[in-house]
């Protein structure tokens, strides 16, 4: 591994890739703190100016887009709650709330922190265990991609707070929203009442766009405009209580988000989700989460991070993209005249590993360029909400239409506001509609690819380990309120026996006395 | 001891119309899952299973949550609470309702007149209408604000990004064709 990761420095270390890397990382920020325009759409846009460069050249620049926009997005997603990609969406639940509290630049600085610890260590992993990990997500077949999203599924039991019924409807809704378009399995256009722009579905970003930033911005009118935020300079800056309330949820981000960017085609949102919704779970400050809690901000970006490297995997050493914005880059590779697969690492080391030092190289260059400015785009929130929400209006409509260059887009946008504003003065859990939104398609491809398996042998294709194993954890998931209150209760209980023994000795001998 | 509050408050209109609108939602997936098929030829699933299964499960939930809400037995804190205008004086709410209805309409009407004036223009023209009168801000700080978000736009999305933003009636080719 050494000799490959020399042979890589030798590669990404000239100064033109460093420079073409800069040059993506900072592309890649604004791009994604753009409403709409993911990295997927910034790569395919910016791949014509690299074709002048060397294949290496341009790889860099492309992956430091990639790894630019992850980032740029979580900016909007914590300073005005308007998330610049799919990923980030959870990252508006507590980092909004942070900023609302003047911790905008805490949350920024521990959200790039996060995210380069994250990408370190997935990097590390990925390097050393890549072909381990490819042979793995090869094993995983329909039935278990199925139990994997029934697991997902499953997490709407933790998004959806007190109110149970009401979280599994909002994630139903989100299913069913998900069922409208083409359906993958027969080609049926469902629900689409003769209009081709629905043959594609309610488009996700857009819908995205209107829930949160407009839904956010109609609110805050509503509620009487936000004020300006003027924190002061030591507000803006991380504690080392910040830095211990981040260490935990930092690794279980970045074990969630490798494992799941490993498998082709699960992504990066639903790797934010899990996080959140490992948090939910076993964090410590669980019951603050959505109130402003760093844990939070922190793990789902660690996770959008360790996923988007881990993403890599099924790309480089099977060909087959792990996600939207990695389909792009295999399109660029093949552009280049690249053909990824399992000879590529043996064939072109020095494409390979220089490319996997570059991430390297774009992580370190993102948190010197971000952390330093997290205050400083906190200082966003200084101005105020009469110049603020207009300019909110414009960057997600023009945001929304660049998506796919259609006025459809803007109306999606401008109808799911009106949603998103009618969820917040209800209060209805926002969390698992999106979940439904992302993982419905993801199941319903799964749960037909598995009937295809099935056959004649019903639910007996699901009997395989790794099915069982993942199925028994959404099981305990889903039943996680009952046995945790039992677990609880019976903890406490022997506490309360010792506190009345306590209290009727202390009355028997007040008696005595 | 309960975690939950008692249910003795009388049930909340918005919440009941919200609730019921959810329930329909699923009768009208479930409903109109019947137009598809349930398997294909071969045997596998079809397109009608999971709007079916799902829209059918979204109206037994939401039968639940009107009934719960009906008994007065909703969760008061966190999820399905409405949030009350307090501090608002009536002048006050009024005021702020005729706020977001126009910032909507602005919306709506600026959607509306993109195909016309083109998406750059029409942006721009909302922007300085909600500063200007909306927020009864100083023209000139609404026309400077208005012109740095269209040259900031211009920039980003039409000379970095070459996104083919709509010109409307302002298209050179609109013109050449007349």
């Amino acid at each position: 591994m050494i000799e490959n990761l020399t042979i890589g420095f030798e590669a990404a270390l000239s100064a033109e890739n460093v420079l073409w890397c800069f040059v993506g990382v900072l592309l890649g920020t604004i791009i994604g703190i753009l409403p709409g325009l993911g990295s997927a759409t910034g790569v395919a846009i910016l791949i014509p100016v690299t074709l002048t460069f060397s294949p290496l050249t341009a790889l860099i620049m492309l992956a430091g887009i990639y790894h630019g926009a992850q980032f740029g997005a979580t900016i909007t997603a914590i300073l005005i709650a308007t998330p610049g990609e799919a990923s980030s969406v959870i990252s508006t639940l507590d980092g909004y709330q942070m900023a609302r509290k003047g911790r905008a630049g805490p949350a920024l600085a521990i959200s790039a922190l996060g995210a380069f610890v994250s990408a370190m260590v997935s990097l590390v992993a990925l390097m050393a265990v890549a072909p381990f990990f490819a042979n793995l997500a090869l094993d995983f077949g329909p039935p278990e991609m199925l139990a994997i999203m029934i697991l997902g599924l499953c997490t709407i039991v933790v998004f959806s707070g007190r109110n149970l019924p009401l979280g599994m409807a909002m994630g139903l809704v989100g299913v069913l929203i998900a069922c409208i378009g083409v359906d993958v399995g027969s080609g049926t256009a469902r629900y689409t009442f003769g209009s081709v722009e629905l043959f594609g579905g309610v488009p996700f970003v857009e819908v995205m766009i209107g829930l949160f930033a407009i839904g956010e911005l109609l609110n805050q009118l509503h509620i009487g405009m936000a004020a300006p935020i003027k924190a002061r300079f030591r507000d803006l800056l991380l504690t080392k209580q910040d830095l211990k309330r981040a260490a935990a949820p930092t690794a279980r981000g970045t074990v969630v988000g490798f494992l799941l960017g490993c498998l082709p085609g699960a992504g990066t949102t639903l790797a934010s989700f899990m996080a959140y919704g490992a948090e939910k779970t076993f964090s410590r400050n669980r019951k603050k989460l959505g109130t402003g809690a760093i844990e939070g901000v922190v793990a789902p970006d660690a996770a959008t991070n360790a996923a988007s490297n881990a993403n890599f995997i099924p790309t480089l050493a099977l060909g087959i993209p792990g996600g939207a914005t990695t389909a792009v880059l295999l399109g660029a590779f093949l552009v280049y005249g690249i053909q990824p697969g399992p000879l590529l690492f043996e064939n072109q080391p020095e494409l390979v590993w220089g490319l996997l030092v570059s991430f390297f190289i774009g992580n370190v260059i993102l948190l010197v360029l971000n952390l330093p400015l997290a205050p400083v785009f906190a200082q966003l929130l200084r101005i105020r909400y009469a110049f603020m929400y207009p300019l909110i209006i414009v960057t997600s409509l023009l945001g929304a239409y660049s998506v796919k260059n259609s006025m459809f887009s803007v109306w999606v946008v401008i109808v799911f506001g009106l949603v998103g504003y009618a969820m917040k003065r209800l209060n209805f859990p926002m969390a698992p509609l999106v979940l439904g939104l992302v993982i419905g398609p993801l199941f319903e491809k799964a749960l037909v690819q598995t009937s295809v398996l099935a056959g004649d042998d019903g639910l007996g294709v699901l009997a395989t380990p790794t099915t069982l194993i993942i199925l028994a954890l959404a099981a305990a998931l889903v039943t996680s309120p009952l046995w945790r209150g039992r677990l609880r209760r019976t903890k406490t209980a022997p506490d309360q026996d010792q506190d009345q023994g306590k209290t009727k000795a202390h009355a028997e001998k007040g008696s005595h006395e | 001891m309960s975690t939950h509050p008692a249910p003795t408050a009388a049930p909340r209109r918005p919440v009941v119309i919200a609730y019921g609108v959810v329930t329909a939602l699923g009768v009208a997936f479930c409903a109109g899952s019947f137009a598809y098929d349930w398997s294909n030829e071969d045997g596998t699933i079809g397109s009608a299973v999971l709007p079916r299964v799902a829209g059918f499960l979204l109206l037994l939930v939401g039968l639940w949550l009107v009934r719960q809400e009906l008994r007065g037995g909703s969760v008061r804190e966190g999820d399905g609470l409405v949030v009350e205008d307090e501090g608002h004086s009536p002048e006050e709410a009024r005021r702020i309702r005729r706020k977001l209805i126009t910032v909507v309409a602005t919306m709506v009407v600026t959607a509306l007149v993109i195909p016309i004036l083109g998406l750059l223009l029409s942006l721009t023209l909302m922007t300085l209408f909600l500063t200007a009168v909306v927020e009864k801000q100083s023209l000139v700080r609404s026309l400077v604000v208005s012109a740095v978000t269209f040259a900031v736009a211009y920039l980003i999305f039409v000379a970095l990004l070459r996104i083919p933003l709509p010109l409307g009636l302002l298209d050179p080719a609109v013109w050449s064709v007349l």
